[in-house]
């Protein structure tokens, strides 16, 4: 199993893959509400809903040199479209975190660059896009 | 599925006549020549002044920032766009550890000469970024008995 990311969407111009993410990806609704209280002590909430758009967070550990491809892809489609393939399930939305941080955590012996990269991408799609 | 697709630089690039599609980039990887240190020197053209450290500790980070604006939608969507000639950062974060106690005070001699000025940076994979330090009060620390600490904060450009 594999993480693919493809861009822009559509066309596909650019396709790369990533080792699957760490465990503790997560996924959540993108919703929020305000809640404000009346004088009489009731109170009203404002929904601010997202439909059926939901975030995503996967962080990844990956050479050097993949996180070198990544970052070249990220650079340039980062307010673009993107379709991502993983896990059994496509997701077509944007990448939402901004700065994007590559920190290089330690040696990686006989694998590309033998360095290991970490890095954290939140992306937001529809749900079942 | 070869194994190395996941490891490698090895991104699939296609082609498309889009005319608003950004550069296609690089399908092979970039030259990297690990070196034993780094080295700051200004001025960037003609340099009359050199810092040499050795390489900064894991944990470095490449931090990248893009102008771009988000919409929210009534439908519930939002919108990104960002035009390619808006403004990117790219920030280096590094850590400097056990620096000898001589090489110290070049180091903050070298900090309080540029202040504000571009320098050029030869990083430890021998590329070469022009950039200026973006905390020049970075402080010495003395975490034991022998070496300082210094974190420096690079904004620079890849050249």
């Amino acid at each position: 199993m594999t993480f693919k990311i493809q861009a822009p969407y559509p066309p596909i111009q650019v396709t790369t893959f990533l080792p699957d993410p760490i465990v503790g990806d997560s996924v959540a609704v993108s919703g929020s509400v305000i809640i404000k209280r009346k004088m009489n002590g009731s109170k009203k909430v404002y929904v601010q809903g997202k439909n059926t758009r939901r975030k995503y967070i996967w962080q990844f550990n990956i050479t050097r040199h993949k996180a070198l491809e990544l970052a070249e892809l990220i650079n340039a489609y980062f307010a673009r479209d993107i379709l991502i393939t993983f896990d059994n399930d496509t997701f077509i939305g944007n990448f939402t975190v901004n700065p994007f941080e590559f920190e290089t955590t330690s040696r990686m012996a006989n694998f590309p660059g033998e360095e290991l990269v970490t890095i954290s991408l939140e992306f937001e799609a529809d749900n079942g896009a | 599925m070869s194994e190395n697709r996941i490891y490698a630089y090895r991104p699939y690039v296609g082609n498309t006549s889009d005319p608003d599609d950004p550069l296609l980039y690089s399908e092979t990887v970039p030259t990297l020549t690990k070196q034993s240190d780094v080295q700051f020197s200004y001025p960037p053209d003609t340099p009359t002044t050199t810092l040499t450290l050795k390489t900064p500790e894991f944990g470095n980070r490449d931090r990248r920032h893009f102008q771009r604006i988000k919409r929210d939608l009534r439908g519930g969507g939002f919108n990104l766009f960002a035009d390619s000639s808006w403004p990117r950062q790219t920030l280096l974060l590094m850590t400097f550890a056990r620096v000898k106690t001589e090489e110290k005070e070049g180091v903050l001699t070298f900090l309080s000469d540029t202040l504000g000025q571009e320098i050029e940076f030869r990083d430890w994979e021998n590329r070469v970024w022009r950039g200026v330090i973006r905390n020049p009060d970075a402080p010495a620390i003395q975490n034991r008995h022998y070496g300082f600490d210094i974190s420096i904060e690079f904004e620079g450009e890849l050249q």
